[in-house]
């Protein structure tokens, strides 16, 4: 597998991943019109692979390498927030509706799939044979 | 037809015209910028760095333009969403009490037909 295909192969995987979390995740916590769905799947095709290529992009070129591990979780951590404060915006935006509502529903899906994502990942890894970070 | 009416329609299509090509523009990217970084762009010949280089830039690109498609469909989504409230208001009665508050926050904003209580 080159470098390419395995950049493109491991943002794939992660937005499907994100996408098969979060998606049943906003329609059991109401967003379950066709506009709400479609919302759903556009807010994390906006978000993740641009939040994958980063990470992609930053190990690339060794950024991540000094870090420690308690800096890579702040820095996961600080990632998946700004994630959902974005998500939360452009739901707002696209849905309407009340905004702490949408704000608790892009949270539960991020803490979801971000939750799945730590589980997930080494086996991800593991299957690209590639090490690396890996954000859902 | 008016004057304005014109002006409205005529823009109308024209932005209809610039948004179809750009979705083009955007799908024909997002369709071949992975079958660029397969082909031999950048194989092992390719120095590092440059070839390291060209992958970022392909994948910043695929991003912005995955990114974009997204962002128009969402776009629509919400116009639809603000013709549907336009639409409801102008269907409401003139002599309908007005509301006591001046501004609307997106706090007190209506339940969205969207989401479902």
């Amino acid at each position: 597998m080159t470098l390419a295909t395995e950049a493109f192969t491991r943002i794939g995987v992660a937005l499907a991943l994100t996408l098969a979390v979060e998606v049943p995740i906003g329609a059991a916590l109401g967003l379950r019109s066709r506009n709400a769905l479609v919302a759903v799947v556009m807010v994390n095709v906006a978000t993740n692979p641009a939040l994958n290529y980063l990470y992609l992009a930053a190990a690339g070129i060794g950024l991540l390498r000094p870090l420690s591990s308690w800096a890579m979780g702040a820095l996961f951590v600080a990632a998946e927030g700004l994630v959902v404060i974005v998500e939360w915006r452009l739901l707002l935006w696209a849905l309407g509706g009340r905004s702490p509502r949408m704000l608790a529903i892009s949270a539960a899906m991020n803490v979801a799939s971000a939750g799945l994502g730590l589980v997930l990942a080494p086996v991800v890894a593991h299957i690209l044979r590639g090490a690396g970070p890996l954000a859902l | 037809m008016s004057r304005d009416q014109a002006g409205i329609h005529s823009r109308g299509v024209s932005q209809r015209a610039r948004y179809r090509l750009a979705a083009i523009a955007v799908a024909v990217t997002v369709a071949g910028l992975p079958a660029v970084a397969r082909a031999d762009v950048i194989s092992p010949a390719v120095p590092l760095a440059i070839g390291g280089t060209i992958l970022l830039l392909i994948g910043l690109v695929f991003t912005l333009a995955v990114a974009l498609i997204a962002w128009f469909v969402l776009k629509g989504i919400a116009r639809r969403r603000s013709e549907r409230i336009a639409a409801a208001a102008a269907a409401q009665p003139e002599n309908a009490e007005p509301s006591d508050t001046t501004a609307e926050s997106a706090d007190s904003a209506p339940p969205s037909d969207d989401i479902a209580e």
